[in-house]
């Protein structure tokens, strides 16, 4: 069975490119558009890995990722932020936040699948760093 | 015939010799009935004492033989008349002389003696023959004349008031009279010879001893005090002894009278007056010696000075004030030496001590002194006089007071210039309060900022120039300035017009010598003008507050912004590299060309942009001093390798000719690897941008001194005009604006370089030869040592 991942971001194009990058490696590919509708989502039917925008309208990225990771039923989802905050401080904020890695945009293509498949088998959050 | 001769001779010698003791015998005989006749041996042991001797001594001649003539010795004479007597026989000469002797009874018998000494061939005594007359008769015929003699004299002595004694030419006492032994308590029997002795002071004894000695010597008379014994009362006191010796018509002397005066009282009294005599003496003596030690050593001057003004002593002191010698000034009156402006005054204060009118003035003149300068002194004069109560001179004390007066005039000068200032000071008002805070003094200043004149406020408690609801404060002011000898304040303070004023206020406690307040002094200033500006101040400050943290805001603001543009930019370059790197990877499908070209310039185009995104950003974060450094130890080494690899393509693409060396020994430093890697990157693209293909490229890592590391990058590119040096490391300013499209760069790169050199508290230099190369030489510590650490 293929891994399904859940891609998060208010921004359609982006949204479409990890989608389709994504897709082309073979997983199974959830979207959605805010925060609200993914945790309906991931409650109705929990993905392995969440890539979460974190600049969301309404709740933002962050939040949700804290709702994940303290829920009991939900904290076993990988939960990667994948934003244009790029700046080191971001990159803080989204591990104090509980996601398990941070990818910046814009991504590099090349690497991007490979970053995936590595959150999704469970690395740690340092050795990935970039 | 011979034979016959002889006895002839002999006949004729005992003839003679018969006829001798014949003699002898009828001579005796008659000697013993007129003579005493005693023959001693040369001891004087008598050996023959013939009837008469026995008969007159009245003594047995058994008694007699074997005795010396001691036997009969009356004790009369004197142990020298024996001694003269023996001294005479012994020398072999024949000694006459009168003898009185002591028969075995205790009477007395003289007897005119004559002693005949007989010597051995060999010159020695043999014997002495004694030959004595008895003239006892005689004698006492003689006594008894003398006696009637000394019996009238006697009474007459008797029946004088006066102590009367007589004594023997050897000076043994033989009389005194009634009025001596009543006075002294002895009996006459008591007196005799030396016996008077013990009425006399043992002290007295010793000069009383040496007058006689030298009455006997001379005969001549004498005077002596001495102290005899009173029966009455026992106590000792003194006379006035005389002695005189009596003579005989052959000049010898045969007594000495003498006469005792009881002078005690009399010699007391006079005694008593020489010492008071001798007290008064020494002590004018030393008061006269001590005015004159007091007089000549006084620290101030001192001088007696006749009724004309003539000097007439002059100490020490009044010399050195005035100059002049004391033989100069002797010479010289006080009118001389006196200044002119002071003659009259201090000469009608002399005219009135001798009218009689005052007995002493005081008064401050002025001396001129011999070099002609002036010298201040306080006279003091009083007036003397003499037993008569005539005046005589004048005494005056003369105390220089130069200094003080030159401390007055300074003082007076200084009071003065301080009067004036203080009335001339039209901005701050100067006034003094009583110990009771009532106005006591009132100046321009004070006139002008309070608005009261000083006839108005002197005498006015100070709590007036108080608005009405401070008043209350006005006496805690004053107790609080007491205490602590001076307060300044502000506040609010009234003029006589009501209208009220900012007022500083320097409110300072006086205090006299002995530290009792006196008053205070108060110097207030208007400073409402400056109560408006401090307001001002206090207001600028606040709206500078305002700014700065608005300031603070807009820079939160800023980064904010940066923040979000960053984001904003970001976002949509993730498209157009995202889906350009995808479409270019031909994984959604295969390209021709022309696409495949077209679509890696779009590539280019917009990771040029990411890079000018990103290089702004970190330019932005550290001007905004965002950026702390993560300082770490690390390998140089693997860091330049890593940097390397990174533009390992771009070099093999341009077939430059490179190398890396690392000249160090211990390539470890303790620096933020991720801004090292940075600086290595951006000056290596910069190299190799600039170089063209087949150039050269070095990288060097080698050490400078022992706590700095050099990082050198040398290529043979273009090179730099000395003149571009300065705008080298500026923002946006790339070299040669015609080259831009040959070598794209951000141009924040070299911007951003020096800046992380910078916070690491390195420096970045450049050598460059335009044509040639360029060499950039980054200096580092091997080690910051975090600021917080």
């Amino acid at each position: 069975m293929k891994p399904r991942i859940l891609i998060v971001d208010d921004n359609p194009t982006n949204l479409k490119l990890a989608a389709a990058l994504l897709e082309f490696e073979g997983y199974a590919i959830e979207e959605a558009g805010d925060a609200e509708s993914a945790l309906n989502l991931i409650r109705a039917r929990p993905p392995q890995l969440v890539l979460l925008d974190v600049q969301l309208p309404v709740m933002d990225g962050l939040t949700l990722a804290r709702i994940i990771k303290t829920d009991e039923t939900l904290r076993h989802i990988r939960v990667v932020a994948l934003t244009a905050f790029a700046m080191k401080s971001d990159e803080q904020r989204a591990f104090d936040a509980g996601c398990d890695g941070h990818i910046a945009k814009p991504i590099d293509v090349g690497k991007f699948p490979e970053l995936v498949a590595k959150y999704l088998n469970g690395a740690s959050q340092a050795s990935l760093r970039p | 015939m011979t034979a016959i001769r002889d006895v002839t001779e002999r006949k004729r010698t005992d003839e003679t010799l018969r006829a001798s003791l014949r003699e002898v015998t009828e001579l005796r005989t008659a000697l013993d009935e007129h003579a005493i006749v005693a023959i001693t041996d040369p001891e004087g042991m008598i050996t023959f004492a013939n009837d008469k001797f026995c008969a007159t001594s009245k003594y047995a001649r058994q008694e007699l033989l074997g005795q010396d003539h001691r036997i009969v010795n009356s004790g009369y004479h004197p142990k020298e008349f024996f001694a003269n007597l023996w001294t005479t026989i012994k020398e072999g000469r024949v000694w006459h002389g009168e003898i009185k002797n002591r028969a075995k009874d205790g009477s007395f018998y003289w007897s005119a003696t004559t002693i005949v000494p007989f010597f051995n061939k060999d010159g020695k005594p043999r014997q002495y023959v004694a030959i004595r007359a008895d003239i006892s008769e005689q004698k006492r015929n003689e006594e008894a004349f003398k006696l009637a003699r000394e019996v009238d004299f006697q009474f007459l002595a008797d029946a004088l008031p006066q102590m009367i004694w007589t004594a023997k030419p050897d000076g043994r006492l033989d009389y005194c009279n009634q009025r001596w032994l009543g006075y002294t308590g002895l009996t006459l029997e008591q007196t005799k010879d030396w016996g008077w002795q013990s009425v006399l002071h043992p002290g007295d004894l010793a000069i009383y001893g040496e007058r006689w000695t030298r009455a006997f010597a001379t005969g001549s008379g004498y005077e002596v005090e001495y102290r005899f014994k009173r029966a009455s009362d026992g106590t000792y006191r003194w006379h006035l002894g005389r002695a005189f010796p009596q003579r005989d018509t052959a000049g010898q002397i045969i007594k000495w009278i003498g006469a005792c005066t009881d002078i005690h009282d009399q010699k007391q009294v006079s005694a008593l007056l020489e010492q008071r005599v001798q007290e008064r003496t020494l002590a004018l003596h030393t008061s006269e010696e001590q005015f004159r030690m007091a007089f000549e050593f006084a620290g101030t001057g001192m001088a007696l000075v006749g009724l004309d003004g003539r000097w007439l002593r002059v100490n020490r002191a009044l010399c050195d004030l005035v100059g002049y010698t004391e033989q100069d000034l002797l010479g010289r009156t006080f009118q001389d030496i006196t200044h002119p402006d002071d003659l009259e005054t201090d000469l009608h204060h002399m005219r009135e001590l001798i009218a009689g009118t005052a007995n002493h003035y005081q008064m401050e003149k002025r001396y001129i002194h011999r070099d002609g300068s002036i010298v201040w002194i306080r006279l003091t004069a009083s007036i003397v006089r003499d037993a008569l109560g005539n005046f005589t001179h004048l005494v005056s004390q003369i105390e220089d007071i130069t200094d003080r007066r030159k401390v007055e005039a300074a003082l007076r000068e200084s009071e003065e210039r301080y009067r004036a200032m203080v009335e001339t000071v039209q901005d701050y008002a100067i006034f003094l309060l009583d110990a009771d805070g009532r106005v006591a003094s009132w100046n321009a200043g004070a006139a002008r900022t309070q608005g009261y004149l000083a006839e108005e406020i002197i005498g006015r408690y100070y709590s007036v120039f108080f608005p009405p609801e401070l008043s209350n404060s006005a006496a805690g002011m004053l107790a609080a300035a007491s205490e602590r000898g001076q307060i300044e304040t502000e506040g609010w303070r009234v003029r006589k017009d009501g209208s009220r004023f900012w007022a500083n206020v320097l409110l300072t406690a006086l205090r006299n010598e002995q530290g009792a307040l006196v008053g205070f002094s108060k110097v207030t200033r208007d400073v409402t003008t400056r109560k408006g500006l401090q307001d001002q101040l206090v207001e600028r400050n606040a709206a500078l507050e305002i700014e700065a943290q608005r300031a603070q805001e807009a820079n939160r603001l800023k980064s904010e912004f940066l923040a979000n543009m960053s984001h904003e930019l970001r976002t949509p370059l993730n498209g157009i590299i995202g889906f350009s790197s995808f479409l270019a990877g031909e994984k959604p499908g295969p390209l021709n060309a022309r696409q495949k070209e077209f679509l890696g310039d779009v590539l280019a185009s917009s990771q040029h942009l990411l890079r000018l995104i990103n290089d702004l950003l970190d330019l932005a974060k550290i001007e905004a001093g965002k950026v702390e450094l993560a300082t770490e130890l690390f390998s140089l080494r693997t860091v330049m390798a890593e940097v390397v690899g990174v533009v390992s393509p771009l070099l093999h693409d341009k077939q430059l000719d490179f190398e890396a060396l690392v000249q160090l020994e211990d390539d470890g430093v303790n620096l933020d690897p991720q801004r090292i890697k940075q600086v290595l990157y951006n000056l290596l693209s910069n190299a190799i941008k600039f170089t063209r293909a087949g150039g050269r490229i070095r990288l060097l890592a080698r050490p400078r001194g022992d706590r700095e590391i050099e990082l050198v990058v040398i290529d043979s590119g273009i090179g730099i005009k000395p003149a571009d040096f300065a705008r080298l490391f500026t923002e946006f300013q790339q070299l040669d604006s015609g080259s831009s499209r040959l070598y794209q760069g951000t141009g924040l790169g070299l911007a951003l370089t020096k800046k992380i050199v910078s916070l690491h508290g390195g420096t970045i230099e450049v050598e460059s030869v335009v044509g040639h190369g360029t060499t950039f030489t980054v200096v580092l510590p091997r080690a910051i040592v975090s600021p917080v650490a």
